[in-house]
């Protein structure tokens, strides 16, 4: 009995000294960033693997939130966050009704456009920023949020595929039940599916805001009013190749940039890993 | 199984679709270029005085940044009917942002040009030739000498207006050259002196001689190849095949690179791809006694992020040299957009640009050396240390200098590219000079002559 | 009799198909509607460009087949820039599906401070491609950099190299930097290992299986849906992968880190080869389609599904 409680406590010393150890590893960078952020320019460079700044200097994020030609970060943020949400909740939103339609419903030309849908996630995004970026500019999209929030809610085929992936491990007899009792298509979605792959939407909406966060190409392109800039652009304009770049600054902004996704993240990743378990589901 | 066949019968389908789609495509170009010529006519007839808005597209850092805004505003004040809309970014995407917008016929009015990419725009008829405004005199250019004119100029049309003098120039740390007990270099310095130079300051202090070969890779080549005749440079006068016929200037340059690369006396190409901003030159951080190839306006970032006084000089001449191989080169351009709504006012901001004495004492000579010697002279007296500096190595190098050879070509880039190569390979000693030399011919030669069709 | 019911049986039978054909295109529509206007328009023109002589500035020119013939007969980066990629795919996408695996396998259980590993092993995700990426990489693995700073004064260091300068070190730096990255398949395994009842387990170990037992019998065919979905989507991201080489190594020294996707990018915006880039675009597709239609061919053996009850 005792070795066994032994082996117990060993084991789970082992395990959350694995995890210190290796998680250390894991996120040495990401406090490095966030120390440099506090570290005068000076030492930025020359203790640069530090993780701990001799003072903490707020200059970094004071310089930093002045911004470009007098545009602050709090419009950048703004901004961001605009886009951001508004195209998270579309992308969760349609995506979820498109893979119920793929996954559940049995209708003609089902595997032809689920086919034709793999392979638009094949070509290379870039040869399509020219001929997207015409089309764009054809609809009078240009220098506006269109181009990046409003596609956002014709689904978006990796959500999409996620979310079927998920639909494959709730079993049909739920939806036949659901029938027998008189729902139709939209309530077997609604009430059954939906509130069943929760943990599978939630995962999309947090890559979803974390991929329309830091997405720089899109803004590059589409928007041209500087005080429409989301933070990924702005980020990128503290370095110039030819021009002393304030590191310290960039470094702070960096930081802060990261503290929107962060908090998703820890906000959401409690739903989902309570996911289906709590639900009682039978098998 | 199935799904296999939907995926094949989905791409049977799009390749089928494709061939509808192409008149589409065609269409939108052909609309493009409608667009651009009607935009020309339109444009004579409209009036100096009705309100305008334009926009104004640059890189640059933040510096810049604050500086051009500060004009773009002084300006708007004296022309109270033009307004900008300025749209600016970092160097990094700013290419990719002007041919999207290129492809969409929606190019910025006015926008920052560089000299690599000038004619590839110019030959493609999407640029403005300024030259009538400057014989209207509209754009006066009457205190400018020709040598900075002459960047912008291709098939004799004026595409883009110099925003500043440049020209490659070596930095070093005269502390480091003392601690080594060598002279430092003067004008005069020529290729044998400047290798015993580097290979000294090594053996004596252990540092990096140079961070790089004089001129680097691209210009440190064309350099030398333009030392040693009077019509050679890397590319011909109408950009469709190489401007120089003998190998073994290519051999020699990069024979002598590898030579200092086996003494230690110059890094290895891994240590010097790692310095991405002027913070990170070995020269700032006391590795290095020189920086051999960086351009003259980058002294003031430089001196910056060292902290201490630096010096510059020359490139090195050649013992036999038939002509001098460093030339005036413009640091960047602002072109008007061919197609542009108002091209009386777009001119009239460049003129303001670069004649404006208070413009200019906003920018304090941030993009070069202005062109203007007017503006020149009234800057002087205010300038900072470093500012001052290269105002004066800008005069050297007019003394010391051969007019700029021909525009770099369409292709320059991915021969830039492969010249970057082979230098990486005789590097790590992965080919011979050479076999570099002929490889060099041989790839350029293809993709000139494709470019050129 | 018997005719009128077998006519009442399939019109009901064909209401029903109907019913079903209007409902599965109303729920897919908001994707049909977008892939039409936002997708199949550019996804044509770049096919048209692939058949072009296309420099972005000017209008395209017909050239036929020329682009892919130069492909595969004259051009030796389009073949270093295959075997890179090949290299990348085959070593940092199993490495970081098998890391993402295990690590969710560890954090599966709400155990104490387990939240808070949930979060320290993501955060490395979330940097992704920023500026800072690139900083922080040749912070730790540059010539100056930490692990060199770790080596020197352990006396393993005889010459200061640049690991991801120098040709034989660049790409591996980058695989690195993708396994350390693996965040994402981490978090859709952990929401699909959630997803497994947990009555499935109960009556397991009532039946006395173990824990290894438990993994094989019912963790992994469980789980074979969402591992093929992981396996797809990295795979298909790692042949695409793009922003790791194009900020932090630019595909030198010589490219030896020229990711396929880098040189398309390359060929279209840097060298105005659009057309060119268009080609090598749909070349690549074909090769993703490729892998993914096999992968998909042979799921049938190896994915398990509940719905699959018909």
């Amino acid at each position: 009995m005792k070795s066994i409680k032994m082996r117990r406590i060993s084991g789970t010393i082992l395990y959350h000294g694995f995890i210190w150890i290796f998680g250390f590893f894991m996120i040495y960078p990401v406090l490095w960033l966030v120390a440099s952020s506090f570290k005068d320019e000076v030492e930025i460079f020359q203790k640069s693997y530090s993780l701990i700044p001799s003072s903490l200097q707020f200059d970094n994020y004071v310089q930093g939130w002045k911004g470009f030609g007098g545009i602050t970060f709090g419009t950048f943020f703004r901004n961001s966050f605009v886009i951001v949400i508004l195209s998270t909740i579309g992308q969760v939103a349609s995506s979820a009704l498109v893979a119920y339609g793929f996954a559940r419903i049995k209708f003609v030309g089902q595997k032809v456009l689920f086919g034709c849908m793999i392979v638009t996630m094949l070509l290379p995004s870039q040869v399509l920023m020219i001929p997207q970026y015409i089309l764009f500019s054809q609809l009078g999209w240009v220098n506006s949020f269109k181009p990046l929030v409003v596609p956002s809610y014709f689904g978006y085929p990796f959500f999409i595929f996620l979310m079927m992936q998920f639909m494959e491990g709730i079993p049909r007899e739920l939806d036949e039940a659901a029938r027998i009792d008189g729902c139709n298509q939209w309530g077997i979605f609604f009430r059954i599916l939906l509130p069943l792959i929760r943990p599978a939407m939630i995962t999309s909406a947090i890559f979803s805001f974390y991929w329309k966060w830091q997405d720089f190409f899109g803004p590059l392109l589409y928007i041209k009013k500087p005080n429409l800039y989301p933070v990924s652009l702005a980020l990128k304009m503290f370095s110039d190749p030819a021009a002393v770049t304030d590191w310290g600054a960039m470094f702070a902004m960096s930081t802060l940039s990261l503290v929107p996704v962060f908090i998703i993240f820890v906000m959401c990743q409690k739903y989902i890993v309570e996911g289906i378990s709590t639900t009682g589901l039978k098998g | 199984m199935k799904k296999w066949s939907a995926l094949l019968l989905a791409m049977a389908l799009m390749i089928s679709f494709a061939l509808f789609g192409c008149s589409n495509a065609d269409d939108t170009s052909s609309k493009d270029n409608d667009s651009a010529g009607t935009g020309t006519t339109d444009t004579s007839q409209s009036g100096n005085n009705e309100k305008v808005t334009m926009r104004i597209t640059w890189w640059g850092s933040q510096t810049r940044h604050d500086q051009t805004l500060k004009v773009l505003e002084m300006f708007q004040q004296k022309y109270p009917n033009i307004t900008f809309e300025p749209e600016f970014t970092a160097w990094d995407g700013y290419w990719e942002k002007i041919a999207a917008e290129a492809a969409a016929g929606s190019l910025p009015d006015v926008w920052q040009q560089d000299y690599q990419y000038i004619s590839q725009y110019a030959n493609k008829n999407l640029l403005l030739d300024l030259q009538p405004y400057v014989d209207e005199g509209k754009l006066d250019l009457s205190d400018v000498d020709q040598n900075s004119i002459a960047g912008g100029i291709i098939n004799d049309k004026l595409y883009g207006i110099n925003l500043g003098n440049n020209s490659l120039c070596m930095i070093y740390d005269p502390e480091i050259f003392k601690q080594a007990g060598v002279a430092e270099p003067t004008p005069e310095l020529t290729w044998e002196d400047y290798v015993n130079v580097v290979k000294t300051i090594h053996e004596k202090t252990g540092l990096y001689g140079d961070e790089n070969i004089p001129g680097n890779y691209f210009h440190g080549l064309n350099h030398y190849i333009r030392q040693h005749g009077p019509e050679y440079d890397l590319y011909s006068e109408d950009g469709t095949k190489l401007g120089y016929d003998n190998d073994k200037w290519f051999e020699e340059f990069f024979s002598m690179e590898l030579d200092l690369i086996k003494a230690g006396a110059i890094p290895l190409p891994e240590v010097r791809n790692e310095i991405k901003t002027p913070e990170d030159s070995l020269l700032v951080s006391k590795k290095s006694a020189m920086i051999g190839a960086i351009n003259s306006n980058q002294i003031v970032a430089t001196a910056t992020a060292a902290g201490r006084p630096l010096k510059m000089t020359l490139l090195p001449k050649a013992k036999d040299q038939v002509r001098e191989g460093q030339y005036i080169k413009p640091s960047m351009f602002f072109s008007v957009t061919q197609y542009t709504k108002y091209p009386d006012q777009a001119v009239e901001f460049v003129n303001y640009f670069i004649n404006d004495i208070e413009a200019n004492k906003v920018m304090m000579a941030e993009r070069g050396v202005p062109i203007s010697a007017k503006v020149r002279e009234a800057l002087k007296p205010s300038l900072p240390d470093a500012q001052k500096q290269m105002f004066d190595y800008v005069d050297l190098v007019i003394e010391n200098s051969s007019p700029i050879g021909p525009p770099q070509p369409a292709g320059h880039a991915e021969i830039d590219k492969l010249l970057k190569t082979l230098e990486e390979q005789i590097c790590y000693e992965q080919i011979t000079p050479a076999a570099a030399a002929a490889k060099f011919r041989e790839e350029a030669t293809k993709i000139l002559s494709q470019n050129a069709q | 009799m018997v005719n009128i019911q077998t006519v009442k049986n399939k019109r009901k039978s064909i209401n029903k198909s109907d019913y079903n054909n209007l409902a599965g295109y109303a729920f897919i529509s908001p994707w049909l509607i977008g892939f039409i206007i936002f997708t199949v328009l550019p996804m044509l023109m770049a096919l048209y460009f692939s058949f072009t002589k296309y420099d972005v500035l000017s209008t395209p020119k017909w050239i036929g087949l020329e682009n892919y013939k130069a492909m595969f007969t004259s051009d030796d980066r389009f073949r270093l820039a295959l075997g890179v990629t090949f290299k990348y795919v085959f070593t940092a996408i199993p490495l970081r599906l098998i890391f993402a695996l295990f690590v969710a396998m560890l954090f599966v259980k709400n155990r104490k401070l387990v939240p808070l590993y949930r979060t320290v092993y993501y955060l490395p995700s979330i940097i992704g491609g920023s500026v800072a990426v690139a900083v922080m990489w040749r912070q730790l693995f540059g010539v100056n950099g930490a692990l060199n700073g770790v080596l020197s004064s352990l006396g393993l260091l005889d010459r200061q190299i640049s690991w991801i300068g120098n040709p034989n070190t660049a790409l591996w730096t980058l695989v690195l930097l993708a396994v350390w990255q693996f965040g994402s398949p981490m978090l859709i395994f952990l929401a699909g290992l959630k997803q497994i009842p947990s009555s499935y387990y109960e009556s397991a170990s009532i039946d006395g299986a173990n824990g290894i037992q438990q993994f094989t019998k019912i963790t992994l065919p469980m789980l074979t849906p969402i591992i093929l979905f992981n396996l797809v989507m990295q795979i298909i991201s790692g042949f695409m992968a793009f922003t790791e080489s194009y900020i932090i190594t630019q595909g030198g020294p010589f490219d030896r880190t020229l990711f396929y996707a880098l040189y398309l990018f390359q060929q279209g915006f840097q060298f105005y080869n659009m057309g060119y880039a268009c080609a090598l675009a749909w070349v690549l597709l074909l090769i993703m389609g490729a892998f993914t239609a096999i992968i998909f061919k042979s799921s049938n053996y190896w994915v398990y599904s509940e719905s699959k009850g018909e």
